[in-house]
Parts: structure tokens; C-alpha cells; sequence
């Protein structure tokens, strides 16, 4: 059976946290949005990488699950606070899937690849893919903000809320980037590119 | 909105894993049709309707009073979930049928199909009833949508792919094919035909 998470190209872990993360990264139709979404994962995955250990030690494991699910909210709770301060406008739209780090970075990017061994001597490793992870999350957004609105803004603007409809597809097709399908097949085509790439290094 | 366009909407033009992505992250690994056969996916709709309806109830009648709506994201992950997987734990350590749903139940607590089809339903203003019906079409919505695509890539095994496409990139391709597809059927298009 295939399984999008099984698949021979998630073997690089940085690119199985990104496909893993796609309910976060289909929302980033902007480079602003991206860099939101991107920092607060990585805030997130590096704080309970680091914390998660300490809490462990301290509580049995019946509390444990309970405990570590709270302080991953609180951890989103506060970054959300944070962004509502920056930028109230996008806070708003963002606000659900800020929720989503928590419920879905608990469950995926501390326990997975590279960043699934917790303890603060492999703190270096840890931000270095996260590191990574946040490259690969803004170079994502700035290419759909590009390709379906002409430009990159670094702003938030009405330029790519204003092309999210579906009637004006028909008319600008490039324009689809910024729609979930349209996230959907950009990624499956940059995996793609990435697998050529590494081929080629391969037999260079 | 008719419970017949509710359906209908969340199975197609809301469906959670073409509008959301949701589900293509390892918490909802065991629900894939075939990996945990129908036991996960009757738990996934049980646990699906029920946080939908709770956390609906809790929109309704608690945080949109108090004017604390900012907070939905939270109040769903400290009451929902840390509730739901109290509930299911307990089921669990019990024993016979019982603690079997349990156990199937507190694998699909975390899922982020089950967050997105409560988010998606609390948002569109729906009563409780109507937010558990939601929350049970997103599931069965996202189930078909699995469903279809795992029938996809196995024809697309017979075919002659070029390598680099081969496995994770075209089963995005697919999903986003499908989703073009599915997009065309919205809430507009439904409440016209259904009512």
C-alpha cells in the first residue's frame, strides 16, 4: 500500500517534517505567512526538544502525556500572543493553525527524523534542522507568493488574498499556487526536482 | 444548511485532507484505510463527531460569549483533547470490547484530521447537532479521500513513471488533481442543488 509518509523520497528528514507538516504549510500563501508558520514551528519543535526531557523526570508517565500536550499548548499560546502583537492583521487568519503547531508538532516533528531524539547535548543538531526545516518552509511560501501573485511582497498585503478564488484561476492559471491543490502539486514537483538534484550529485 | 449539504460539503469541497492537508502527518499513520481497517475508522468517526460537537458546544456557549474566541485553538488541545484522551485511556485499561474501542479511540485523539474537521465545523457556525455531523462527514470525507488516492497510485504502479515522480511526489500530484476537482463542489454549489 502507499503511503505518503513511507515513500523512499522522505528519506532526508528535514523534507519528512515538511511533507509531514502540510495542514501548515498549505496556509503559507505568503512569505510573511511562512516565516510565521516556519518560526513557530522550529520555536516549538527546539523549546519541547528541550523541555520534554526535564518534564520526564520529573512526573510519572500517566502525567507525562498530559503534561507535555499543556506545555506545548502554552508554548503555541505564547507564540500566538506574540504574533497578535506583530501583526494583528494575520493573527486572525492564522490563529487555527497556530493551534495546529501544537496538536500536530507534538505528535510529529520532536518525535521525528533528526529531531526525534530529545536531550539538550544534541542541541546543536536540533537547530540545524531546524534550521533547514525553516529554509525549506520560507523558500516554499516565497515561490507560491511569487508565482501566484506576480511578486514578493514581504508584506502583508490584500495581493495574494485577493487571487484566492477560483474563478480568477481560470484566467491566470499560475495563480492555482496559492490554492490547496496548487500547494499540493508544487510540492509533489519540488520533491520531485529535489530527487533529480540529488541524483545528479550522485553521478557527478 | 441541510444535514444533506453538510455532508456533501465536508465530504467534497471542505474535505480536510484536499483543503487542509490534514492527515498526511504520522498522527493519523493508523487510520489509512487498509492500515487499520474499519475498528479505526468507526473510532476516527466516533472521536471525529465527538470533539466536533464538544468543542462546537464550548464555542457556542462559553468562549464567543466571553468574547474569548482568540483562544479556540487552546480551549480545543486543554479541553477537548486532554478530555477525550482521559476518557479513552480509561476505556482502555478496562478489558473485552470496551477496551479495544478505547484503544482504537485514543490513537485518533491527536489526529490533525479530527482538529481540522472541528475547527472547520465550530467556524462555520453550526449548532451541536449539526457540528457532530460535520465532524462525522470530514471523516468519512477524508476516509473516501484516502481511499481514492491509495486506488490512484496503485494504477499508477502499472504505468511507466519517471523515477523522480515515482512514490511521495506523485501522490501529491495526485491529491492535487483530485482536489481541483473536488474544489468545484463548495458551499455555494451545494446550498443551490440541496439546499
Amino acid at each position: 500500500m502507499n503511503q505518503p509518509n513511507e515513500r523512499p523520497s522522505a528519506s532526508n528528514p528535514v523534507l519528512m517534517v515538511v511533507t509531514g507538516l502540510c495542514p501548515l504549510l498549505i496556509p503559507s500563501v505568503t512569505f510573511q505567512r511562512g516565516y510565521i508558520l516556519g518560526i513557530g514551528v522550529v520555536v516549538h519543535a527546539i523549546l519541547l526538544a528541550a523541555l520534554l526531557p526535564v518534564l520526564g523526570r520529573m512526573v510519572g508517565s500517566s502525567l507525562q502525556f498530559s503534561l507535555s500536550l499543556a506545555l506545548s499548548g502554552m508554548i503555541t499560546a505564547l507564540y500566538s500572543v506574540g504574533v497578535r502583537l506583530a501583526f494583528p492583521a494575520e493573527a486572525y487568519g492564522l490563529s487555527p493553525f497556530l493551534g495546529l503547531i501544537a496538536v500536530n508538532c507534538f505528535g510529529l516533528s520532536v518525535l521525528r527524523g533528526s529531531l526525534r531524539q530529545a536531550g539538550l547535548d544534541r542541541l546543536p543538531e536540533y537547530a540545524r534542522s531546524a534550521g533547514i526545516l525553516l529554509l525549506t518552509w520560507l523558500g516554499f511560501s516565497a515561490l507560491r507568493e511569487v508565482l501566484g501573485s506576480g511578486f514578493l511582497t514581504l508584506y502583508a498585503t490584500e495581493t495574494s488574498r485577493a487571487v484566492l478564488d477560483l474563478r480568477s484561476v481560470i484566467v491566470f492559471p499560475l495563480r492555482s499556487v496559492l490554492l490547496p491543490f496548487g500547494a499540493f502539486l508544487l510540492l509533489g514537483y519540488c520533491i520531485a526536482l529535489y530527487r533529480l538534484r540529488g541524483k545528479r550529485r550522485k553521478e557527478g | 444548511m441541510s444535514y444533506i449539504g453538510i455532508v456533501f460539503t465536508f465530504v467534497f469541497g471542505g474535505n480536510v485532507l484536499f483543503r487542509y492537508g490534514a492527515g498526511t502527518c504520522a498522527g493519523a499513520k493508523e487510520t489509512r484505510a487498509g492500515g487499520g481497517g474499519w475498528r479505526a475508522f468507526l473510532a476516527l468517526g466516533v472521536i471525529s463527531l465527538v470533539s466536533s460537537a464538544l468543542h462546537s458546544a464550548v464555542m457556542r456557549y462559553a468562549l464567543v460569549p466571553l468574547g474569548l474566541d482568540a483562544l479556540e485553538p487552546l480551549a480545543y488541545m486543554f479541553i477537548v483533547v486532554i478530555l477525550l484522551y482521559s476518557l479513552t485511556s480509561a476505556l482502555a485499561s478496562g478489558s473485552g470490547f470496551l477496551a479495544e474501542a478505547g484503544k482504537a479511540a485514543k490513537e485518533q485523539v491527536l489526529s490533525c484530521v479530527v482538529y481540522a474537521a472541528a475547527l472547520s465545523s465550530s467556524r462555520s457556525g453550526f449548532s451541536m447537532a449539526e457540528a457532530a455531523a460535520a465532524g462525522l462527514a470530514a471523516a468519512a470525507g477524508w476516509w473516501c479521500a484516502v481511499v481514492l488516492l491509495e486506488r490512484i497510485m496503485d494504477r499508477l504502479e502499472l504505468e511507466d513513471v519517471p523515477p523522480a515522480l515515482q512514490g511521495t511526489p506523485l501522490w501529491f500530484i495526485s491529491a492535487g488533481l483530485v482536489a481541483m476537482a473536488f474544489s468545484g463542489i463548495d458551499r455555494l454549489l451545494v446550498a443551490r442543488i440541496v439546499g
